[in-house]
């Protein structure tokens, strides 16, 4: 549901950039999403398609990449990805926000939780 | 002939709400107040909650309260029955509270004769997560009348709260709910967190949750 007020921000951030640019249309917009924004694609995509209707955006490509969420450790300096424990009882992924390695919740998020406009390719004009 | 350009963006949208977000933490943090962001369901007692907190803590503390909703004031017209100060926020459509709405709502609050601002975020257990607010704390409040699930089914709700409340403990059997099954599924997600199980109807528990949130006495105590 927050896609909405996601994709509002980076309709702004593109139309900034592009007119700071004086592009006259965006041919192409590369976003990241992290797995921790619980963001929809398909949702985003049908936000954006109605932000950017009637402006140099109105016909762009979007293409999204998904970014893996992946934590340091503060207390063993471990990196990498979260754990997922199969719960076989109801077949759900129950995650752990802990360190896989040494179970310390002292732990960051470096990754999987932001949402980037990478870059995006323009229409100049002469 | 239009020419082709790539440009590079690097731009975090995410970004502009935490950086609101750290701003309103440094405004609590120099006027001394302490706060804590409320988040569940619907239903699951966190205007309930924050009326038995209120209650508790009034003596102690000079305590505001926020309460985000999508259209009604139902839930600030209850708070108020407990004397304290209440800021209804109406999002409209949005699913959740924001950095810069609380930044707006705290200048419109005397902060010199306050202690303590406690938010009850929109009834919604996904989207307030990746809009920090710039509180101290987060609850969340899951209630057994949600069924056996609310837990795993939610993970990521827990990321940044500190405190679990499990509500309507009173319920619990009724509805074939084992609460200490949620309490150590939580654990499990959260090593750290604080489980504590309350009645916000008749304030049972409601010390154990003060006690986990450390909310000592203020200096003006």
């Amino acid at each position: 549901m927050h896609e909405g007020s996601i994709a509002k921000a980076i309709a702004d951030t593109v139309l900034h950039h592009a007119g700071a640019e004086g592009a006259e249309k965006i041919l192409s917009i590369e976003i990241e999403i992290g797995e921790l924004t619980f963001l929809s694609f398909d949702q985003l995509k049908f936000w954006l398609d109605m932000e950017f209707k009637d402006t140099p955006a109105g016909e762009a490509e979007i293409k999204f990449t998904s970014v893996e969420a992946r934590l340091q450790c503060d207390a063993c300096g471990f990196s990498g990805r979260p754990s997922a424990e199969m719960d076989t009882g109801s077949h759900l992924a129950l995650p752990s926000l802990a360190c896989p390695k040494c179970g310390s919740s002292r732990i960051e998020w470096i990754q999987g939780r932001d949402a980037v406009v990478r870059k995006m390719q323009i229409l100049k004009p002469d | 002939m239009p020419e082709k350009k790539e440009i590079t963006v690097e731009e975090n949208v995410l970004d502009a709400n935490r950086r609101l977000a750290l701003a309103n933490l440094d405004t609590l943090n120099r006027k001394h107040i302490r706060s804590l962001d409320i988040l569940g369901s619907i239903g699951s007692g966190k205007t309930s909650i924050v009326k038995q907190c209120i209650r508790r803590l009034k003596k102690d503390y000079r305590i505001a309260a926020i309460a985000g909703d999508l259209t009604t004031t139902i839930d600030a017209d209850r708070i108020k029955e407990e004397g304290a100060p209440v800021l209804q926020i109406n999002t409209g459509g949005q699913c959740h509270l924001d950095a810069a709405v609380i930044g707006k709502t705290l200048k419109s609050l005397n902060l010199d004769d306050l202690d303590l601002i406690l938010i009850e975020n929109v009834g919604n257990l996904i989207c307030p997560g990746s809009f920090p607010l710039g509180t101290h704390d987060r609850m969340v409040v899951v209630s057994v009348t949600e069924g056996p699930y609310m837990v795993v089914k939610h993970p990521y709700i827990f990321m940044d709260a500190s405190v679990l409340a499990i509500n309507k403990m009173d319920l619990a059997e009724i509805m074939g709910v084992d609460m200490n099954r949620l309490k150590s599924e939580a654990l499990q997600i959260k090593p750290d967190i604080k489980v504590v199980f309350t009645n916000a109807k008749t304030g049972e528990g409601i010390e154990n949750l003060i006690d986990a949130l450390n909310l000592k006495p203020p200096r003006h105590a």
